[in-house]
């Protein structure tokens, strides 16, 4: 190559290019690599940002996109202002343990199911949080099971992908696709999870040795929770849903100190369930992990009556609520009457297997 | 840290190529080392001596055996060693130094399942005694188990540590004399938790090189990597849950559902570790390094055998040089040769000679997985699979020629794979069972009559939702459609830099927003730990 013609190469991969002193700029080929680069990553910022304008709490509920864990955040979100009472928090034991809908009717407080399948503790603080924006519950129910999860970590993950979250909201709510595929009809019902499966407890899988050991930084989310419901009057409150797959007495035992170390009250079902008539060959969906809606039903009612007993929540039927709130509660006892007959067939089916068809 | 952890791809990843772009070429390997040990660190913490300790006596033991055959060619003819008194000599310094690493290796993951082993051996004769943790005696008499700890990829960088001493020792490579090199070259983070397991040779030329970082590397890596996640994230990470209810004791499935579970187990090992390969070997090439592929389309396999030289590359590739060969070209495999071709037919000298060289490969490749016993029988599994591969072959061939079939026509191929296919799904299922008894319960329930029992409404209790078992069909499909072409394009992806831009970008984005938005992250899915990490 004539060393002129290098020369004249190089200039043109130098950047911007003059033409004989002109102020006219021609691209060059490293303009036109940054011009093609910068292009591909705005539309790639472009495609991840944007959504996020559209994907606000409120239009992710409205259009029914929201999904699994997000959709907690999206309907507590969404819920009438100072509409609710009580605020349960925790993994899928809390869901499948206290039914708000069924309190309502029969006590007439208001209360709504933020629990999360798998649920961190950290996950119960950020949905506290997002409560305490439009919300003044009386009372926060936490069930205990997500207090011994590991933390190996995970919260400095969390913090990471939080991060990202609220960078790019389309990251958060990117399995709202999947609503084409929900059943229509489908509702929740205050958080609460209706579920009408039977299967028995199994004692050999309950034979594991469970940890009693409640990490440090669990125990800090548990002071900051502690101190963000006395910041807005209300009570931190301890329960332990009725699962043998999940508690020993020793971990009762444990959660026992740890409430009355930080000043907190705390009931154990699973030390009560003579009392609430569990029947662990028909109250379980899963073999002594989760309660069915059987085992849901009389939790409630043991809960709701020792919440009632012990605490000043206000009776709300009279209310302007009562309207919408009786509305979804009809609703409620008719899904729930349809998932109990499933338990009534397994409970008939097993008295047959026991003694054979009536004669 | 994971390669599929966000505090990987997202941190410590551009970190290691912004810290390696802004070292003086000389020492880039330096900042690779110092990146790995941190790596190595943040997962096993003062496990890392371990690998020093293993770095410490391969390097030694390199430069020893190089210094004795330099000193040897330096001496003047009439005083050299012999070669078979030279060979001895290395032999032993080899010998020593490959005993010293595979005992780590050993007393690191084997010593609990020795004593298991033992225990139960004891209890069955002596009945008040049986094993327990150390400190928890659990009955009348205890043997005490220890609870230790392994450092992360000991089994991995433990067999590239032995290929490197066998190789000095067969003269095969030169010792590297700088030993901080030979660390790189065991822990360089990129394959440290998976492989590929490399040999001095896939290391030597680029891993010291200190290329400078170029973007088409950049680019090529990191589609790799996307590339990598999606298998994983689309896919084995949504089959996650629905192979941990699968395998779940007393689950309970029948019939067609134990073949699903084969099929699901499968594509998801498949899956997580091929695509977290993929992740290693886009990391590897951020830095301008490439290194060999550990998979090429295996369900294109005609055989188990073939089936292994397409899947787990490196491990294979591994136990053919230092296994099969050595034993293979042993004096008594010779001796029995001989022997055989005058005594016996050509027939049962091959199968008794393949036998004895396949025995040790696949027994070590069962216990090399860990202490487990589904996997020393998986080694044994192969073993027999193999062996009657090569009786069978002739007959098959004969057979087909008597139907007048071309062996390698459409349909005997068809055949052939399919027969493959079962054998590896039955492979994979006792793989991932966690015991014998439930593999042999699995196996017990898959000829339930009516087969088709509780079929597809089984399949809704594995935690999957229509829209996940769409991702998953439509994922699959993706990945087989694109491996297909990679059988007849193996470099398709290094040539996609070249396409004009209406052609790549749309490659892109379609790769990134599938992983953004049909990817199984937050919401409820656990994603899968690296399977093979654990070996």
């Amino acid at each position: 190559m004539p060393s002129r013609e290098r020369g004249e190469r190089m200039k043109m991969t130098k950047g911007w290019k003059m033409d004989d002193g002109n102020l006219s700029v021609k691209i060059t080929d490293r303009g036109r690599q940054f011009l093609r680069r910068g292009a591909f990553f705005g539309i790639l910022l472009a495609g991840l940002v944007l959504p996020g304008i559209i994907m606000t709490p409120e239009k992710m509920i409205k259009y029914g996109l929201a999904m699994g864990r997000n959709r907690v955040f999206s309907e507590i979100g969404n819920q009438e202002k100072e509409s609710i009472d009580v605020l349960v928090l925790g993994d899928s034991e809390s869901y499948t343990s206290f039914s708000p809908l069924q309190a309502w009717g029969v006590h007439g407080f208001t209360a709504y199911n933020g629990g999360i399948s798998g649920g961190t503790i950290l996950e119960s603080e950020s949905v506290l949080g997002e409560t305490l924006k439009k919300q003044s519950p009386r009372l926060v129910l936490l069930e205990t099971h997500c207090l011994f999860y590991g933390n190996n970590g995970k919260h400095k993950t969390s913090h990471l992908t939080e991060r990202l979250y609220n960078m790019f909201p389309l990251l958060r709510n990117h399995n709202g696709w999947k609503s084409t595929f929900r059943r229509v009809g489908k509702s929740s019902f205050k958080g609460f999870h209706i579920n009408g499966t039977v299967k028995p407890v199994n004692a050999l899988l309950l034979g594991k040795k469970k940890s009693t050991k409640i990490s440090e930084i669990n125990l800090e989310s548990l002071q900051a929770m502690k101190k963000k419901c006395e910041e807005r009057g209300a009570k931190l409150v301890l329960y332990s849903a009725p699962s043998p797959k999940c508690y020993t007495p020793e971990r009762t035992g444990v959660l026992r100190k740890v409430a009355e170390t930080m000043g907190l009250s705390y009931i154990d079902l699973n030390s009560r369930t003579r009392e609430m008539c569990i029947d662990w060959t028909m109250d379980t969906r899963d073999h002594g992990d989760h309660l069915n809606i059987s085992g849901g039903q009389k939790s409630t009612a043991y809960l709701g009556d020792w919440l009632v007993k012990n605490y000043d929540l206000p009776d709300r039927r009279q209310s302007r609520l009562a309207k919408k709130w009786n509305r979804d509660y009809q609703h409620y006892v008719e899904v729930t009457g349809r998932a109990m007959q499933r338990v009534l067939i397994a409970k008939e089916l097993k008295r047959v297997n026991d003694f054979g068809f009536p004669e | 840290m994971a390669y599929n952890k966000n505090t990987y791809l997202l941190i410590f990843l551009p970190l290691a190529v912004l810290l390696y772009h802004l070292t003086p070429k000389k020492y880039r390997y330096l900042t690779l080392l110092a990146m790995s040990s941190i790596f190595f660190w943040s997962i096993s913490g003062p496990l890392f001596f371990w690998a020093v300790y293993t770095t410490v006596i391969t390097w030694a033991g390199g430069v020893l055996m190089d210094g004795l055959i330099r000193k040897n060619r330096l001496l003047p003819r009439e005083l050299r060693s012999k070669p078979k008194e030279l060979k001895k000599r290395l032999k032993r310094i080899a010998g020593a130094a490959v005993f010293a690493v595979v005992f780590a290796l050993a007393a690191l993951k084997y010593t609990n399942f020795t004593i298991e082993l033992v225990a139960s051996l004891i209890q069955k004769f002596c009945q008040n005694v049986t094993p327990g943790f150390a400190g928890m005696g659990s009955g009348p008499a205890t043997v005490p188990v220890v609870s230790i700890a392994a450092p992360i990829g000991v089994s991995f960088y433990t067999l590239q540590a032995v290929g490197y001493l066998l190789d000095v020792c067969w003269g095969r490579i030169e010792a590297e004399q700088n030993p901080l090199k030979v660390m790189l070259f065991m822990i360089f983070f990129p394959t440290l938790m998976e492989g590929p397991i490399l040999r001095w040779e896939d290391a030597r030329e680029q891993m010291f090189a200190g290329e400078d970082i170029h973007e088409v590397n950049l680019v090529l890596g990191s589609f790799r990597i996307g590339w990598g996640l999606f298998k994983r994230m689309l896919i084995s990470d949504r089959l996650n849950t629905a192979v941990g209810i699968l395998f779940q004791p007393n689950s309970g499935f029948e019939g067609i559902m134990i073949f699903m579970t084969g099929v699901i187990v499968t594509v998801q090992l498949y899956l997580e570790f091929s695509g977290t390969i993929d992740i290693v070997l886009g990391s590897a090439q951020l830095f301008g390094i490439r290194l060999p592929e550990n998979f090429r389309q295996p369900f294109l396999a005609k055989s188990a055998a073939e089936f292994w030289r397409r899947w787990h590359i490196s491990l294979g590739s591994w136990f053919k040089n230092y296994i099969f060969y050595p034993v293979s070209a042993s004096g008594l495999m010779k001796k029995w040769n001989k022997f055989g071709r005058k005594h016996l037919n050509s027939y049962v000298t091959m199968v008794v000679t393949s036998a004895i060289c396949l025995f040790p490969v696949w027994m070590l490749n069962g216990i090399w997985h860990g202490p487990k016993w589904p996997y020393i029988l998986y080694g044994v599994y192969y073993f027999l699979i193999l062996l009657a591969e090569v009786m069978m072959e002739p007959l098959e061939k004969r057979l087909a020629g008597k139907l007048s079939l071309a062996w390698d026509g459409g349909l005997v191929t068809a055949l052939r794979r399919i027969r493959t296919i079962l054998i590896v799904l039955i492979g994979e299922t006792l793989f991932r069972a966690d015991t014998l008894a439930d593999f042999g319960t699995m196996m017990k329930n898959l000829f339930t009559v009516p087969f088709r029992k509780d079929f597809p409404e089984a399949l809704t209790r594995l935690g999957l939702d229509t829209g996940d078992w769409y991702v998953i069909i439509i994922g699959c499909i993706v990945v087989f459609i694109v491996e297909g072409m990679m059988e007849k394009e193996p470099e398709l992806f290094t040539r996609l830099p070249e396409r004009p831009v209406w052609q790549r970008w749309p490659v892109y984005y379609a790769l990134i927003f599938s992983i953004v938005i049909f990817g199984a992250y937050g919401d409820g899915y656990l994603p899968v730990n690296l399977i093979y990490a654990g070996f």
